[in-house]
């Protein structure tokens, strides 16, 4: 919670949710959880406008209901979820990665409605699939047979990916009719998928009216009570394994990271994945897994050593007992992280005393100088701007509290990882901002450019669409000058770098947000 | 009379020892060489050889008294001296290699600070004893006698010259071993037999980077307007320790990895060896430094308002080739 990271939801429920959920968001992130009455009285905004932008965030998991007194319901913000709505296109390119195309559809459609029926999921992606097919196959020729059987495919990959933990299903209220009803779901029907939700001949009914231009088709579907979401715990798993193999990758070797990424699979099926140690593995299990690994043995040793205490050897049970251990993988993750970000801002001098204050706890300035083997003159510098940035820490020795020049005071440098993580939190959170502000100002500033490309862009696809000679086509496209055209490319480019960086920074992110998981 | 032939006898028998065991001789050997004797005796007799300056007295780590015999240069060289010089020479004689300040000359002498100075002037000119700059504290003369080198603290070491810093040196012999160390890894990559050989072969003592660093040849050579002597000394010589200060200084920044390998197998005599090994960072550049705000150095004061604003900020500009 802070003032950054609340000016960053704003932001992003602005331009996600439009203004009014913004405002809503924003109370409810100041203040806590309110009634529906409060919330009126607070914003200043007409009672349905609230309820409306109430309902937009409870759809898409941002804000969840309380009893607040008896029979009256209170709204709670879950600020954390509101800027992983930034995180959504990499959640998109790992199913992308793992399950296709028709998976990728299927995880777009939920992340965009927040919770939604499978009829409906499977529907709507079917449909953009046949669009975009046909787009580029650029005619209207279709061979329809092997479409036909699209929506099969889409259900056994939305049936895989609720398997796979990736969607699971919303819990559904058990007390109908009470005005806070208590949401619950079972435990075995998270993540199985009944076959009699769905009707296939309805399906299909429904996307064959769709495709005719009906954009309401009067078909029921027998599952319109059982909501799936995405479950983001599951896909956080799949980004911090594949931070910490990537580690390995790196440190080690490419084989060492796929020894880790076995080891993750096979303690993944006795223990929880946030289980800050994970249940013991065998080597005996290790080697069924990695038939073809060579220097098995070797690698295990390897990866005990330098995995920075991720792989803990426990026992000697089935050839040796490894457990993986990934609050300490985080740690050292984050560590390196740190200094990393030390070194490329401060300079590698500046990594070098933070790290041989952070490797002896406690230091005095005559200390790191002589040990970091830098001039007295340049390590006191580099000490004073870590510590002004607060990634160092003062600590005050003194033998009596009464001033006098005899005792000289000690003063002790040291790091507390804790804060210098929310310091660089706060800083991500600031720069995230500061990217969106960027990325808003640039467009805004462009807007009739922009405004008037669309407008030409869509004339010469309805041209194309109806027929339209090559010379009206080329008539239409002049309508941008070539020094237009040139600006919107720019803009183009920026656009995209901007989003880029916002992507990447997301990671910088993750890891931090890791890192005070397991460290609370 | 007897008593005074004992005791010459004595003394010329406690030289003699003296001259046999020449790291010093202790209470334990007079007792042993001559069992009739009540230690009384010894200490008059030992008394009477530090009074006429012929034996001096010194202490063992372990607190043990050990005499050893007075070196006849000094005797001759200070001897016809003025009694201030005498007691200035011993002063300075005592403190060895590390120096001691005038100050300090004056409070265990009793001599006026005057005086104490004008017979250091005195000595120094008849080259009996030198001064020099502690890296300590620059301003402070210390006096030692001529022939010796000032001590490693006092000097800094190879890592100062001329009582300043050398950070170049320093850097360069950090990217030095650095290299060294990246030329074991890819040539350890070729090995074949596994992954522990190549880590293991990756490895490098402190003394072969030694070996390296001096074959390669970057020592530095500090010409000073003196006698030949003093080129003689000043070419700093590194030691394991010096290479070891500077290693360590790479595993400060995270470049490379120390191990201590337990005295090669079995040899039980040889020490243990500190092993250097380089390794990789876990994580690529951290993507917060690829943007601007990650290395602005007004991040603090940014925000939506004021003068600094991410819509007016030239950084975000410049990294977006727009012009401003």
């Amino acid at each position: 919670m802070s003032l950054q990271l609340m000016k960053l939801c704003d932001k992003v429920l602005n331009e996600y949710y439009g203004n009014i959920v913004a405002q809503v968001g924003k109370m409810l992130f100041e203040r806590g959880s309110h009634p529906l009455r409060d919330i009126h009285r607070l914003t200043g905004l007409p009672r349905s406008k609230v309820a409306e932008a109430l309902a937009v965030l409870i759809q898409h998991n941002l804000v969840e209901v309380e009893e607040w007194r008896p029979n009256i319901p209170s709204y709670k913000l879950l600020h954390d979820r509101i800027f992983l709505i930034l995180r959504f296109p990499r959640y998109v390119f790992l199913v992308r990665e793992q399950f296709g195309e028709e998976g990728e559809m299927v995880v777009d459609v939920i992340l965009k409605e927040g919770q939604a029926t499978a009829s409906h999921i499977i529907v709507t992606s079917c449909i953009k699939l046949l669009e975009a097919s046909e787009n580029a196959a650029g005619g209207s020729s279709i061979t329809s047979s092997p479409f036909e059987l699209k929506h099969v495919t889409l259900r056994n990959h939305l049936i895989k990916l609720i398997e796979n933990g990736f969607i699971q299903r919303c819990p559904s209220p058990q007390t109908l009719g009470k005005p806070c009803p208590t949401m619950s779901i079972k435990e075995d029907e998270l993540h199985s998928f009944p076959p009699e939700l769905l009707d296939l001949k309805a399906l299909q009914q429904e996307i064959q009216a769709r495709r005719a231009g009906n954009t309401n088709p009067d078909i029921s579907h027998p599952n319109t009570d059982v909501l799936w979401r995405i479950n983001y715990e599951r896909f956080h798993v799949e980004f911090r394994d594949s931070e910490i193999r990537n580690s390995i990758h790196r440190r080690v070797d490419p084989l060492a990271g796929e020894c880790l990424g076995a080891m993750l699979k096979l303690s993944y099926r006795t223990s929880d994945p946030w289980a800050p140690t994970l249940n013991p593995v065998s080597v005996a299990e290790i080697r069924d897994q990695l038939k073809d690994l060579k220097y098995l043995n070797q690698y295990l040793k390897i990866l005990e050593e330098q995995s920075g205490g991720c792989v803990q050897l426990v026992g000697d049970a089935g050839g040796g007992q490894y457990r993986l251990n990934l609050a300490n993988a985080v740690n050292t993750l984050t560590h390196a992280l740190i200094y990393n970000i030390i070194q490329d801002r401060y300079g590698s001098k500046a990594a070098r005393v933070f790290r041989l204050i952070h490797k002896n706890s406690m230091m005095e300035q005559e200390q790191i100088a002589e040990l970091s083997m830098i001039g007295k003159k340049d390590a006191y510098t580099l000490c004073s701007r870590l510590f002004r940035d607060n990634f160092l820490q003062l600590q005050e020795l003194r033998k009596t509290y009464a001033p006098s020049p005899a005792n000289k005071t000690i003063y002790l440098f040291h790091v507390d990882i804790n804060s210098v993580v929310r310091n660089i939190l706060e800083w991500c959170y600031k720069a995230l901002y500061n990217l969106i502000v960027q990325r808003e100002t640039r467009g805004s500033e462009n807007r009739r450019l922009l405004e008037k490309r669309t407008r030409v862009d869509s004339i010469v696809e309805n041209l194309r669409q109806s027929g339209g000679t090559d010379d009206q086509i080329k008539e239409v496209e002049e309508m941008l000058s070539p020094s237009e055209r040139a600006l919107v490319e720019q803009l183009m480019t920026i656009q995209d770098k901007l989003f880029d960086a916002e992507i990447g920074l997301d990671e910088t992110l993750f890891i931090l947000q890791m890192y005070l998981y397991y460290s609370s | 009379m007897a008593a005074t032939d004992l005791s010459a006898e004595i003394e010329q028998r406690v030289l003699e020892l003296c001259g046999e065991f020449k790291q010093g001789i202790t209470y334990q050997i007079i007792q042993n060489d001559m069992p009739q004797l009540k230690l009384d005796t010894i200490v008059q007799v030992i008394n009477k050889l530090l009074a006429t300056s012929r034996v001096d007295m010194l202490k063992k780590d372990d607190d043990v008294l050990v005499f050893k015999l007075r070196d006849p240069g000094t005797i001759h060289r200070i001897k016809g001296a003025e009694p201030e010089e005498q007691v200035v020479y011993k002063i300075i004689e005592e403190c060895g290699t590390s120096g001691i300040w005038a100050r300090e000359i004056r409070a265990k002498s009793n001599l006026h600070l005057n005086t104490v100075e004008k017979v250091l002037r005195k000595l120094e000119s008849k080259k009996l004893i030198k001064s020099f700059n502690s890296v300590m504290a620059p301003k402070k003369k210390s006096y030692l006698l001529y022939e010796l080198e000032p001590d490693r603290s006092l000097t800094g070491g190879a890592w100062y010259s001329d009582q300043q810093f050398d950070s170049e040196f320093v850097d360069i012999l950090n990217q030095q071993c650095c290299r060294f160390l990246e030329d074991k890894l890819t040539s350890a990559r070729q090995v074949a037999g596994g992954p522990i050989a190549v880590c293991n072969t990756s490895y490098v003592s402190s003394k072969d980077v030694l070996k390296h660093i001096t074959l390669i040849g970057i020592t530095k050579v500090r010409l000073t307007i003196e006698d030949i002597e003093t080129i003689l000394d000043t070419l700093v010589r590194l030691t394991i320790e010096d290479i070891e200060t500077i290693l360590d200084t790479l595993v400060y920044d995270g470049k490379v990895e120390r191990s201590i390998s337990g005295g090669g197998g079995g040899g039980g005599g040889e020490e243990s060896v500190k092993l250097y090994r380089i390794v990789s960072s876990l994580l690529p550049t951290p993507n917060i430094i690829t943007i601007p705000c990650g290395v602005c150095p007004l991040i603090k004061e940014c925000y939506h308002v004021g003068n600094v604003t991410p819509v007016k900020c030239r950084y975000m500009k410049e990294w977006l080739n727009l012009e401003w």
